[in-house]
């Protein structure tokens, strides 16, 4: 069954790939702050929401697994050293702070995702019982550097397991994108249409379209837990979500986790 | 100091089952920890409590959230502050609504004691400093549980029941369908905040339930499939359980005339079994030991080794009323098929594990010593004629004439005796075929397009002998599917799918491990008809 329902638990973990973009634009401010620092604290928000929906009681359960990858000119995946490992290791470590400088080389980067995940892919167990993996891809601008990145994008998106495809999910930070405002983001149902066009405006707006037309669709299962968490991202909406807000940052890594779990009401696993 | 009426869970360590009779309501109930909680010795969320006086009961089950600050502090808090509240309370069938209405202000009250509990509460886990960090802020925001409160009372003749989250309660009724009820999943009292989400209450008049089984949701295998639980022997598969688990059954003892009671020594002890001789095949039967209830069953003989869990004390039983046929299910005769010799009564009776076949082959000996039925037995000295010589003829001819009519006495009376043990030695021969079941090849082979009811397909089970002797009879890749299988012997077609309530001449499937204590026969096995009810 392919529909995105498998559960992340202790046996079969939900794992995600972070790739994030540390170009030398990522040090511009957005809302009075570096959209380096807004990705870090957005990211810590996220990691400490999988950390708390890990503890039933006092008591751990290794239920996501995650990768980084930080890109400039070079890619980076020592992070997590080119693979995945547990996401209470990671926090025990330190959130990073990145230092932004250089090109942006997503076509690399997403080579490396590729890589990563193509190696995850082969083991039988993941691949039938773990729930699909999720790519969230982060970045403020265009590549400028080691080519069209849209290739690689669809090779990973062709990827899948039993629980269905790799889901491919870009967060855009970036100002002055949107055509119309996001009032509330906890009411947005998303990028419902297929026409990306109507969505953004200005000079960044044909590569948001390209990101819009890279991204997934979000999984009813996805839509259900983030009902769960008082966002109201329709089903099938586009897995692209512009950062012109910490909100919206946030939301977009929120998504980034909302595999469906344990119910943590009732399940000590 | 607790007292012999009121009881309360030890939430680390498990319950193995236990049925006693509470005043006038007959208990069964058993809690297990999680595997996880096991292994960690970590205690078990879930809380049982209870107390009865006279007429009444009052219970709480609860299951403490997990996702929040030790769940397990807020299940024992608040069951057992909803037994002392509920001992004040003048529950009937009418009051309803006042309940709930007072119940909601309770639960406001005592978030002033559970949060200093909560704050008071140390962690358990030491060793990991994440954890700490995360427990703490979990503790700020208090702990959590669901519960479910029962208030009963045969001389109101009512039962009130209220509830905050999804802890299950089946309701068995005397002459209608059953009730299962689960509240909302996000429904719980926490600490901090008392009552979220919805209440549900109900009551009912307590003479028309027959049974009812409460258990929290990590009784996985009544989740698709609720039934009540009757007899503690139905219990004893819960084993290393995902989730805690508690099951709380009740049945009103003064609701069944109670025809008559027995003490020993009306019973006899076997090599392997107990009969209890006054008993009739179709009447329903109660064993204690002392004040523990045993067993439930439609039958006079009781293996031995099903007393071996009780206690010392002295075994007795009450006849509590006739088996109930089920009405709705018809059984139809087959054409052209050759009548089977009649077995006994609780053969066919198959989803009773309690009930054990009423001849146990011993497996030294698998042939059972033939006990001389007691028509032969009164016949056995009635043999020779002795014929004392008479001179005469008249004395000799009436001598001949009854010689002659002696003899028509016996040969009649050989032949019925014969007749007899022909039955008996033709019910011998069915029921050693019990032993082949654990020899059965582990295949399983179903149609998966079968929807319908009178395919017959051949289905073989892999059959495990536990430790405790319990036979299980595995059947992969049924885990979901609610499936019928009907014995091929019964020589019946079954026109429709029957309610599960009815389904009695059946055996019924919801869980891939099923244990019939040696009821199935390979021949049932061999040649069972299998449906699988229309989704």
């Amino acid at each position: 069954m392919s529909d995105y329902t498998k559960l992340a638990t202790s046996d079969t973990p939900a794992h995600y790939i972070y790739v994030l973009d540390a170009s030398g634009t990522m040090g511009n401010n957005l809302d009075g702050k570096k959209r380096a620092e807004w990705l870090s604290d957005a990211l810590e928000h996220a990691l400490d929401s999988m950390i708390e929906r890990s503890y039933t009681d006092e008591l751990y359960h290794p239920r996501y697994r995650i990768s980084v990858i930080t890109y400039a000119n070079k890619v980076d995946a020592t992070l997590t050293n080119n693979g995945f490992i547990d996401v209470k290791q990671f926090w025990d470590a330190g959130i990073p702070q990145f230092n932004p400088g250089g090109d942006t080389n997503t076509n690399e980067a997403l080579k490396k995702a590729y890589e990563i995940l193509e190696n995850l892919l082969s083991d039988s167990h993941v691949r039938k019982n773990c729930p699909a993996p999720l790519v969230c891809h982060v970045t403020d601008g265009e590549y400028n550097t080691g080519g069209n990145p849209m290739p690689i994008a669809e090779k990973i998106k062709k990827l899948r397991c039993d629980d269905g495809l790799v889901l491919f999910q870009n967060l855009f930070i970036t100002d002055g994108l949107l055509a119309t405002p996001i009032k509330n983001v906890n009411s947005w149902a998303g990028f419902t249409s297929s026409n990306a066009e109507q969505y953004f405006k200005g000079d960044r707006k044909d590569y948001a379209v390209t990101l819009f037309n890279m991204s997934s669709n979000l999984p009813r299962s996805y839509a259900s837990v983030l009902q769960d968490n008082g966002f109201g991202l329709d089903v099938g909406s586009r897995m692209m979500y512009p950062g012109t807000s910490f909100e919206l940052i946030k939301l977009a890594l929120v998504t980034s986790m909302s595999t469906p779990f344990r119910d943590q009401a009732s399940e000590s696993e | 100091m607790l007292s012999k009426s009121q009881f309360q869970l030890s939430q680390n360590e498990e319950l193995a089952p236990r049925s006693e009779l509470a005043g006038v309501y007959e208990l069964i109930y058993t809690f297990s920890r999680s595997a996880e909680r096991q292994t960690r010795d970590y205690p078990g969320a879930d809380y049982l409590s209870f107390t009865y006086k006279g007429s009444q009961l009052f219970f709480s089950i609860c299951d403490g959230v997990s996702g929040g600050f030790a769940g397990y502090v807020a299940a024992k808090f608040i069951g057992d502050q909803l037994i002392k509240w509920s001992q004040h309370q003048k529950a009937t069938f009418e009051n309803v609504a006042d309940l709930e209405k007072q119940l909601s202000e309770a639960l406001q009250v005592w978030t002033k004691d559970g949060t200093e509990l909560v704050n008071s509460t140390p962690l358990l886990l030491n060793d990991d400093e994440t954890g700490r960090a995360f427990m703490e802020r979990r503790r700020k925001l208090g702990s959590q549980t669901m519960f479910l409160l029962g208030i009963l009372d045969t001389e109101k003749d009512s039962a009130f029941f209220a509830g905050l989250g999804d802890i299950r309660m089946f309701v068995k009724y005397n002459n209608m369908k059953p009730d299962f009820i689960v509240g909302e999943t996000k429904s719980r009292w926490s600490t901090l905040d008392g009552q979220i989400g919805s209440m549900w209450s109900k009551s009912y008049k307590l003479s028309e339930i027959d049974c009812f089984t409460i258990y929290t949701d990590g009784f996985e295998q009544f989740s698709n499939n609720p039934v009540p639980i009757q007899a503690k022997s139905e219990l004893r598969s819960i084993a290393l359980p995902k989730d805690d688990v508690t099951v709380f059954s009740i049945k009103s003892s003064r609701k069944k005339k109670i025809q008559h009671q027995s003490v020993s020594p009306k019973y006899q002890i076997k090599e392997d079994y107990i009969i209890f001789d006054k008993v009739n095949n179709d009447e329903w039967i109660r064993v204690f030991v002392e004040d523990d209830v045993l067993e439930v069953a439609n039958s006079k003989l009781f293996l031995k080794e099903d007393f071996k869990s009780a206690g010392k004390g002295q075994l007795k039983y009450q006849v509590v009323g006739e088996k109930t046929q089920p009405s709705e299910v018809k059984l139809l005769k087959l054409e052209g098929q050759r009548e089977e010799p009649e077995l006994p009564t609780n053969v066919r009776e198959r989803r009773k594990p309690v009930v054990n076949p009423p001849i146990m082959p011993n497996p030294v000996n698998p042939v059972p010593p033939r006990s001389r039925h007691p028509v032969a037995e009164k016949n056995k000295n009635i043999g020779w004629l002795k014929f004392f010589g008479v001179s005469g003829l008249t004395i000799a001819l009436v001598g001949c004439i009854t010689a002659y009519y002696f003899f028509l006495q016996i040969r009649r009376q050989t032949e019925e005796i014969q007749k007899l043990n022909q039955q008996i030695a033709t019910q011998q021969v069915l029921l050693l075929e019990y032993k082949t079941v654990p020899t059965i090849t582990p295949v399983l082979t179903i149609p998966p397009t079968i929807t319908e009811t009178s395919t017959p397909v051949n289905i073989l089970f892999e059959c495990v002998t536990q430790e405790d002797g319990l036979q299980v009879f595995k059947t992969p890749d049924m885990a979901s599917l609610p499936i019928y299988i009907m014995p091929a012997n019964h020589k019946f077609i079954v026109p429709q799918i029957p309610e599960d309530e009815n389904a009695q001449e059946w055996i019924f499937i919801n869980d891939p491990e099923i244990s019939f204590d040696g009821w199935l026969k390979k021949q049932d096995l061999d040649l069972a008809r299998i449906c699988i009810p229309k989704q």
